[in-house]
Formats: structure tokens, sequence, C-alpha cells
């Protein structure tokens, strides 16, 4: 009775999928478009996932929006050979297998900041702008008020477990979203003792630079890369790259953290970053930059040479697996949202794809069935893709019609597929007529509406990508503190009782 | 940082015009001139009047230039007196235009914008720059005119001073172009000029070096010491700090790019000045 029953529902399926088929017009049924996108819900539906990952990879794109993600993938698109006009290109992680939107509000404010945002990632607690892994019942930049809340982070379980855990960032490592995954303070500028208030010295808050270097061994950081270098040096101190430090205490971080931890280094430069014997070294700590590092466009201009994000990311899980327990790591392409702030499209889309690849680095060399790998951003940006261009038209360019004819507004003048609401760009006035101008060239200001000193963050929603174990976690709409669960539970941190 | 580009609508004859029309854009940062320096006492020991004896430890990398500045509007017959104060030791170089702001510039493309009565900064590294789509002319900033100009024009007449060589440079000014007249005494020694003279038709600027004076790192580190600085590339998530918010409106911390493409659609180089709306 049974086999028959599983029979009859078996033709059934078949009858009705031959009967689909037969409604189907071959134009229809033989396109790729048709072929290419049923095989992928084929593999949607065989898809299989484990749900504890040994190791959690976390990528936080500052700034990195849905309208970033798109026009890069075009961007990137349209320097492959033989593209087919672009948009059919895919980053690295927008083939992962699983996504979710990402609400990014802080507590205080509907347009978030990535203070606050991080915090959220990190301790899987919204808090308000401004703050460092602290509650919301914390006062910005009080730093009494936040004695006594201050939130245990991922980077802070992981050590805990007996991980190794790692930070990484193409912004100064001690900036908001590298500095909430181990540091607690009430205010994201604190980032070198200068910073601090005379009330946060009295009350003994310590500087973010300090709070990196000066953990204890069992919860150091195994790899910390990334900019900031002055607020580890002694403003008396210059540089290897003719810049002074900014710590006023005298404090010189890259020897303590020589000193702190067992078979340490130090590196300041690529040559010596490439030098590094990872077999060797168990607590390495870059800082290629006094402040931020160099946008990827501008990196082989850097004085004293920097590796890039990919670079960066490859070395770190080299060290990191060092550890038969595993690790976290997390990596941030910080300088996506320092681009959109100046207005200047062509920088941000390229930080976002070498952040893509570098979560490709990252896919290639870790083991899909113990890693879960997870790409987010923190906010995102007032950027938009507009007018109808054809398709293939430069992501940078002015808008072709689909016959090929220059578009043009109510002004008459002609305008770029991508733009701001407000920023830089925008002007008081009657706007640029862009009719000769090269706006795919590396400088260019996109135009904006609104006249504002520096472009805004977006308050809609950002998107989160997984792959590996634990990534059926990511579906839906989800608050952004929930990022911090999905971590917790894939990687068993037991910050809560799953 | 820039100038306001109405200037620079006008048609354009020359890339030497362009350039030194770029010297006289400095003017629109020239409203509040004061002397900055000399109120701070440095160097008040070492002044070498233009009249005085020479001063041996004047060099070229090593100087404070005082020039005035007086602009003549031909259609009404006024003049305006305003000040620049060019304060160079080595590969930085400030240029102090009034009370409000001063900037520095570095030999290696970065840019200081100082606020004294906030005691604060902000700093605009070369990708900031380039970002914002700012491409300065760095020899310019630390010469007024930069030597690439300078060679464009006709060398006329050559003398020795009582401190310094000097020499005469005039533009091939054709009376049927709409061409600025453009005169130069320069003192190769110092690369700067001791006098600048351009005149549009409209209005004829003048630069006249007052006072030039020693300077040594340490008067020169005091004029920019206790800033409390933030990247250019922080300002976005700063806005809630009430000095940038401040800045922002009162366009110190520049937006906008309009005006700088000319009708053909080439990019023009905004200068290092005034605010711009």
């Amino acid at each position: 009775m049974m086999i028959k029953r599983v029979a009859a529902l078996i033709s059934c399926s078949l009858v009705t999928m031959a009967a689909n088929s037969a409604m189907l017009p071959s134009v229809q049924s033989n396109s790729p478009w048709f072929t290419d996108s049923a095989q992928r819900v084929m593999d949607k539906a065989n898809l299989t996932t484990k749900t504890q990952a040994k190791n959690v990879i976390l990528f936080v794109g500052d700034g990195m929006g849905i309208s970033t993600l798109t026009a890069a993938r075009i961007y990137q698109g349209q320097q492959i050979t033989g593209n087919q006009g672009g948009e059919e290109n895919a980053l690295s992680f927008e083939r992962f297998n699983h996504t979710a939107l990402v609400k990014t509000y802080n507590t205080n404010q509907q347009t978030p900041d990535s203070a606050g945002t991080m915090t959220a990632i990190a301790t899987g607690v919204k808090s308000k702008a401004g703050v460092l892994s602290v509650s919301d019942t914390s006062l910005r930049g009080n730093c009494l008020s936040s004695k006594g809340n201050e939130l245990v982070t991922l980077v802070d379980l992981a050590n805990a477990k007996g991980l190794s855990t790692g930070v990484v960032s193409t912004a100064r490592i001690t900036h908001a979203t590298p500095a909430a995954t181990y540091a607690h303070s009430p205010e994201r500028n604190w980032e070198a003792d200068s910073n601090l208030s005379n009330e946060a010295i009295a009350n003994d808050c310590k500087d973010i630079a300090y709070q990196m270097v000066m953990r204890d061994k069992d919860h150091a950081l195994s790899v910390a890369l990334g900019g900031g270098r002055r607020a580890f040096i002694p403003n008396t101190v210059t540089d290897g790259e003719n810049k002074n430090g900014s710590r006023k205490d005298g404090l010189d971080l890259t020897q303590a953290w020589l000193d702190n931890f067992d078979n340490a280094a130090y590196v300041w430069n690529k040559d010596d970053f490439d030098a590094i014997d990872v077999a060797n070294t168990d607590h390495l700590l870059g800082l290629f930059n006094s402040s931020h590092m160099e946008y990827e466009l501008d990196r082989a201009n850097d004085v004293a040479g920097e590796p890039s994000l990919t670079e960066m990311t490859t070395k770190s899980i080299e060290l990191l697996n060092k550890n038969d327990n595993g690790y976290l790591l997390i990596v941030e392409s910080g300088r996506i949202d320092h681009a959109h702030h100046a207005g200047n499209a062509k920088r941000a889309l390229m930080d976002a794809v070498e952040l893509s690849n570098a979560v490709q680095a990252a896919y290639d060399n870790t083991n899909p069935e113990e890693t879960l790998i997870l790409v987010t951003a923190d906010h995102s940006h007032v950027f938009t893709i507009a007018g109808y261009p054809k398709r293939g038209n430069p992501i940078l360019g002015l808008v072709h019609d689909v016959d090929g004819n220059l578009s043009t507004a109510l002004d008459g003048k002609p305008y770029t597929t991508l733009g701001y609401t407000n920023g830089p760009g925008a002007v008081i006035g009657q706007r640029d007529d862009l009719t000769s101008v090269d706006t795919q060239q590396n400088d260019f200001m996109q135009q904006a509406l609104i006249p504002m000193g520096s472009e805004t963050h977006a308050g809609e929603d950002i998107s989160l990508h997984a792959t590996g174990p634990g990534a059926n976690l990511v579906k839906g709409v989800m608050e952004q503190n929930v990022i911090f669960h999905i971590i917790n539970q894939a990687q068993s941190l037991g910050g809560t009782k799953y | 940082m820039y100038c306001h580009p109405q200037p620079l609508m006008k048609p354009i004859s020359s890339a030497i015009t362009m350039s030194l029309l770029c010297v006289l854009l400095l003017m629109c940062n020239s409203t509040y001139a004061t002397q900055v320096i000399a109120s701070s006492k440095i160097g008040a020991n070492i002044a070498t009047d233009m009249d005085e004896p020479c001063d041996t430890a004047i060099s070229g990398s090593q100087f404070q230039a005082s020039y005035q500045i007086t602009t003549t509007d031909h259609h009404t017959n006024t003049q305006q007196h305003t000040g620049l104060i060019l304060t160079r030791f080595n590969d930085n170089i400030l240029h102090q235009h009034n009370q409000v702001s001063f900037e520095a510039w570095h030999k290696n493309g970065e840019y200081v914008r100082y606020f004294p009565a906030e005691k604060r900064s902000i700093s605009y590294r070369r990708g900031d720059l380039l970002a914002l789509n700012i491409a300065s002319d760095i020899d310019r900033q630390f010469h007024l005119i930069a030597p690439h100009t300078l060679a464009q024009l006709s060398l006329v007449d050559s003398s020795q001073g009582q401190c310094y060589a000097q020499q005469q440079y005039r533009n091939a000014h054709n009376k049927n172009e709409a061409e600025p007249l453009v005169s130069i005494d320069w003192l190769p020694q110092l690369s700067l000029p001791k006098s600048l003279t351009i005149d549009t038709g409209d209005q004829r600027i003048s630069y006249q070096l007052t006072t030039l004076k020693a300077i040594n790192g340490d008067n020169f580190n005091r004029l920019i010491a206790d800033y409390q600085d933030l990247d250019f590339a922080d300002v976005g998530d700063s806005e809630s700090d009430p000095f940038i918010a401040k800045m922002i409106t009162q366009g110190f911390i520049q937006h906008g790019s309009s005006g700088f493409y000319s009708s053909d659609g080439e990019k023009l180089q905004p200068t290092s000045g005034g605010h711009h709306h």
C-alpha cells in the first residue's frame, strides 16, 4: 500500500514536470537564462549545510551598501575580457548560497554609524552611535558611565575558548569597526591616550590602542593588521614614513607587543610583511600607515609599500590556521566608506572589488566543510544607480540609452549613472555640464543633490552573505546584532545557551 | 581649499595664463589677512627687512616671507589691501592668509588646514585630495609661481640687489587677446617672487614682498604644535563634532566640484585658497 502511494506520488510529480515542460516553448526552456537558473535552483535544492564551524571569517565592507555591491560587480565585470556588459558578473561572495538583509539602525540613530553597528555585530547587543562595545546606557564620551556596561565581544569569547583571533582592516586598526571587536570605549575617537578627555583619564579609561596591545596573554590577538601606527608610538618618535606618533604617555606599544607576547613580530611595510616567517610567528602586528592605509587605487604609491587586503587576509589565515582548535578572523575593508564620504565612486568600487578578491582568497585557502565565511557591511551610503543606461554602459560613465544616445536631464545636461543624494559633489547653483568630461577617470567626483561637506551614511538595510557550516542561519530580514548570535552558535562560543 | 571659480569661467587663451590665474586666485583666501607670525613673536629678533643688512640664515628652504597684496578695480578705481605670509621649513610650507585658518603643504602632497582659535586641524592625505578631485601644483604652493610656469615667460632683465639677484619676467602680451599682462620680479636664490603683478584689464592684483625673515625648526614647529588633528577621511564620521559641523556649515571643509570644468570639458586646477560654494 505504502509502495503504491509512493509510486503514485513519483508518477504524479513526473507528470507535473512533463506537463510544465510541455507548456514552455523551446525559446524559453532552451534559453541560457532558463537553463542556468534552473540548475542553480537544483543545486540549492540539494544543498546541505553543516551546523558547527571550526573557523569563522567575518568580512565587513564599511559602507558597502547594496548599491555599492551592484556597482562594484558591474565595474569588475566590465574589466573582464569577453564580458557581456558586466551586469552578469557576481562578486565572489554573491555566489554564496545564503543571504539575508540586515537592519542597521543604532539605538539612538535611524541612520547609523560604524561604532554602533559593529558593536551590534561584535556583541549581539545594539548600542548607540559613537560607542564601542559598551551598552547604550553609557553616555558617549563619558568614561564613568561606561564602567560596568562593557559588553563581551566575539573576540573575547573566542579567546576564552582557546581559539586564535585576528583583526584586519585597511582603516586604522583603532578605527571604530575593528576597534569594536576588541576594545570597550564610550568614545570611538579615543584611539590614543592623547585623545582621552580629562574625565576619561581621571576615571581610568584606556585608549583603544592600549586596549588592543595590553590584552592578557590568554586573550591576546594573534593577528592585528592595518593602519593607525601613530596611536601606538610616542609623539616624540618619527616613524619609518616620516610621521610622528601621537602618544603622550611615552609608551611604544609596538615594543610592548613584542615584549608581551611569545613569538611576536611587528612589521610596518610590505617587504617586512612579505618576509614574515609564519611558522615561527604566533602574534603578528602590522601597522602599515600612520593613519588609514591607502585606497586600493593608490596603494602602489605608498611611501614604504602596503600589502593588499587579499594579502593580509591570506597571511592571517595562514598564521591562525596553526591553532588546531580553530580561529575567528574579522576583516574590514575600511575605505569604501571614506571614498563614498568623499563622493568618489571609483575608489569605493575598487576597494569593494578588492574585498571581493580577499573573500575569494579566504574561500580558496580554507576548508568549506569547517569554515564559516560571512560577508556583510556595517551600513550603507546614499549612493545611487540611476537613469536608463543601456546594457554594458560603463558604470562610471554618462548615461546612454538603449539606442546609444546620450541621455539628458531637464536642464539639458547629461548625467552619470552613479550619483549621491548628498555630499561634496553637490553645488549651490547650476550643476556642471559633463558633456565633455571623462567621468570614468580616477578622481572624478560624482554629482550629488544636497551640498554637504561629506557624503553621508544611508539608513536602508545592508546584506549578509554566508557559506560554510552555520550559513543556513543566514536568511530573512534580521537585526544586525543577530550576526553575533549566528557566529556564537555556529562556532559554539558559549555566549548563550544554544 | 577652493577659490571661487568665477575667474576661471572666462575664456582661457593659454596654459601660461591659466597657471598665473591660479596665483591670482590665492587672493580669495586673503580677505582677513593678518600678520599672524609677527604677532606670535617668533623670529622678532631675526627679522630682516628688505632694506636691512642681509641675513645669511635665510635660505630658499627656510624662510618666512610676508607679502602685501593689492587689488585694484579698474572700473571703480578702488583698492583693497590684504596680506599673505609664507613660512617654509624644508619640505613644509605654511600659507597664512587670515585669522580664521591657515594652511600647510608638504612636499609629499599632503595638506593640512589649521584653525587657530579652536586649535583644531584637518589633514588631507594625498589620496583624500585625489578622491576629492583636487590636484594641486605643489611647486606653486612652495614658490607662488611654479618654476615650469616661470620658464614659459620671457626673461627681460637681470640685476643684483642688496642681498639677492633679481630677474624680471614678462609674458608675451598681445593687446588683441583677452590675456592678462603679467610682470614678475623673481628672486632666484629663494625661488620666490619679490613682486608679481597680474592685470586682467578689469582688475590688477599685485603681490609685494615686504618682509623676509629666517626661520628654524623650533619656530616652525611652534606654529603648528598642540593642534587636535582629524583626518579628512574621518570627517564623514565626525559630523556630530560641533567643530566639524561648524566648519562644514561655514564652508571651510570643502564641497562642490562645480566650476572646475571649462566649457570644453577640461578639468581646471583648483588652487589653494578660500572656501568654495
